[in-house]
């Protein structure tokens, strides 16, 4: 069991997640935020967070995202937490609309 | 910087020390102004629902703990176990030491389920089996006879759920839990093969989280069904389910539609069937001095998507069982002197301040988690509804009412006149290592003191 984030954070990241997050698991990347799946207890309260549905639990993750579980691992633990939210990327709300959200 | 080097302290006590209690501390620690603050809580032990709520075999979910730790060993936060607000010292005497006081207390009551036979011996509220098999100390009197065929839990939320899973898992699976040695026992003697998890509304309307649904399918000697007929939607539950904000809803209609999908497969004898039934409102329990059945009545949903009321059908659906978990709510303990909202008894407040029932502003009072915003959201939600109290907080401090009370150093000095034993921080942690190592011994993640009594005879 395992929680990640997925690219639709890319070119949005609202950073909502990580008000809600019980055990400050986010890490943040230039582009969009990872979880590290060694401090995340799979609670849940950032799936419904997140406004452009980025984040999923690996029982419901689509085939072809499944290389963000690895991407998860590696990357959020060379940056630094997060657990404070932050300005949203400027398009992200006509991003959102893209996405279909 | 300089103006917070000659900032007076600000002196705050949290009443209860669950995850709500935590993260209160938590955002006021990284709010940046001088803070002392102390965690108030009844029991020697802290993290409430952490401890004595998520379910014992979720073992990675009680891993929240470490996180609380780190909050406790921060050195503005000092911790004050075995302590009642109330009994052992009062909010009078607590607002005269610190300058804000925080409510985090919980809801620690079920919701009377408030139908006929309710007292009839097989009855009992979710928050009785929890409390019991979790090893918190209030509900070790409580006796459960699980000598039965057929259990129903009424209510559709990841409660029912951990009841449903706690009742079917194997006494060996089980004892890889923290379940107490002494509920084990009991537990080793159930002969449970049919559990209905009822609710009164629909598939849509049901607040489990997708992990947990998913999780009672995986269980390796359960079965879990749904009779096809509730998965057919009328159109306002469709438009409810279709919707973008719904999302969770979708994740756990898919989880559904599969358990319906097996809904003929022959169960297997050895397995433990698990039905989950919608659309079933409770009318009472039947039985002369113990439970033998319940009577529902059918409902439908009536009006517009995400405003449709439950309505009940004059058709009467009876299910025998000897054994029923009411799992409809809970509410907060009654507090003196504050304002409660009936029936869930929150309390009363205005941007998480405290208010009197003619509305106005108990000065320096708050409120957070549960007794805040009711028995809603996971774990996580609370940091962000701590963070929401804080904030207020802090836009009220230049106004606050500094008076000089002495913050800890007070409440020790006050709790040592009264002859009060308060544990320590770390007094917890000798008793947290001893429940360890006791665990250790039996192959298990540790094993809980179910007394008070217990706990501070290892200090």
């Amino acid at each position: 069991m395992t929680t990640l984030v997925t690219d639709n954070c890319q070119r949005c990241r609202f950073t909502e997640c990580v008000t809600s997050c019980p055990v400050s698991a986010f890490h943040a990347g230039e582009e969009m935020l990872f979880i590290n799946p060694d401090v995340c207890v799979d609670c849940g309260a950032c799936i419904p967070k997140c406004p452009v549905h980025a984040i999923y639990e690996d029982l419901d993750l689509p085939d072809e995202l499944e290389e963000w579980i690895d991407i998860n691992e590696r990357r959020s633990k060379k940056l630094p937490k997060i657990t404070v939210k932050e300005i949203p990327f400027e398009g992200a709300e006509a991003r959102k609309n893209v996405l279909g959200f | 910087m300089t103006k917070q080097k000659t900032q007076k302290q600000l002196k705050i006590a949290i009443i209860g020390s669950g995850p709500s209690g935590f993260y209160v501390a938590d955002a006021l620690i990284n709010s940046g102004i001088p803070v002392e603050i102390t965690l108030l809580e009844k029991l020697p032990c802290p993290y409430g629902l952490i401890r004595y709520g998520v379910a014992p075999d979720h073992q990675k979910l009680k891993r929240v703990a470490d996180t609380l730790n780190d909050i406790a060993e921060n050195p503005s936060v000092t911790f004050f176990g075995n302590v009642e607000l109330g009994s052992d010292v009062s909010l009078e005497e607590i607002r005269s030491i610190y300058q804000v006081v925080v409510f985090s207390n919980g809801m620690p009551d079920s919701v009377s389920i408030g139908i006929d036979g309710e007292q009839l011996i097989g009855v009992h509220p979710c928050n009785d089996l929890i409390g019991w098999y979790n090893g918190h100390p209030d509900y070790q009197s409580q006796v459960f006879d699980f000598d039965h065929d057929t259990a129903v839990v009424i209510g559709h939320g990841n409660v029912a759920i951990d009841i449903c899973r706690i009742l079917s898992k194997s006494i060996d699976e089980l004892r890889r839990s923290d379940i107490p040695e002494s509920a084990l026992e009991e537990l080793a003697k159930k002969k449970i093969s049919h559990i209905h998890m009822i609710g009164r509304r629909g598939p849509v309307q049901s607040k489990f989280t997708t992990k947990e649904l998913h999780e009672l399918g995986q269980l390796s000697n359960c079965h879990v069904s749904v009779d096809p007929v509730y998965l057919q939607l009328a159109a306002p539950c469709e438009e409810e389910l279709n919707d973008a904000s719904n999302l969770i809803v979708q994740k756990n209609f898919k989880v559904l539609q599969k358990y319906a999908s097996d809904f003929s497969v022959v169960n297997d004898a050895v397995k433990t069937q698990i039905s989950i039934d919608f659309m079933l409102n409770p009318k009472h329990f039947m039985g002369e001095s113990r439970l033998n059945g319940i009577c529902f009545e059918k409902t439908h949903l009536e009006g517009l998507p995400f405003k449709q009321i439950c309505k009940s059908l004059n058709q009467e659906v009876e299910v025998p069982c000897g054994l029923a978990f009411t799992s409809v709510g809970f509410k907060g303990a009654l507090l003196e002197n504050l304002t409660l909202n009936e029936p869930k008894r929150t309390l009363a407040h205005q941007d998480s301040r405290l208010i009197d029932s003619a509305g106005i502003v108990h000065e320096g009072l708050y409120a957070a988690g549960w007794i805040k915003r009711g028995p809603q959201g996971v774990i996580g939600t609370n940091r962000e509804c701590a963070q929401h109290t804080v904030d207020h907080i802090l836009n009220d401090v230049p106004t606050l009412n500094r008076h000089d009370g002495e913050g800890k150093a007070g409440l020790q000095k006050l709790l040592n006149q009264k002859n009060i034993r308060y544990v320590t921080f770390d007094d917890w942690k000798v008793i947290d290592k001893k429940e360890i190592e006791n665990g250790q011994a039996l192959g298990k993640p540790r094993e809980k003191f179910v007394s008070v009594k217990e706990m501070l005879a290892c200090l």
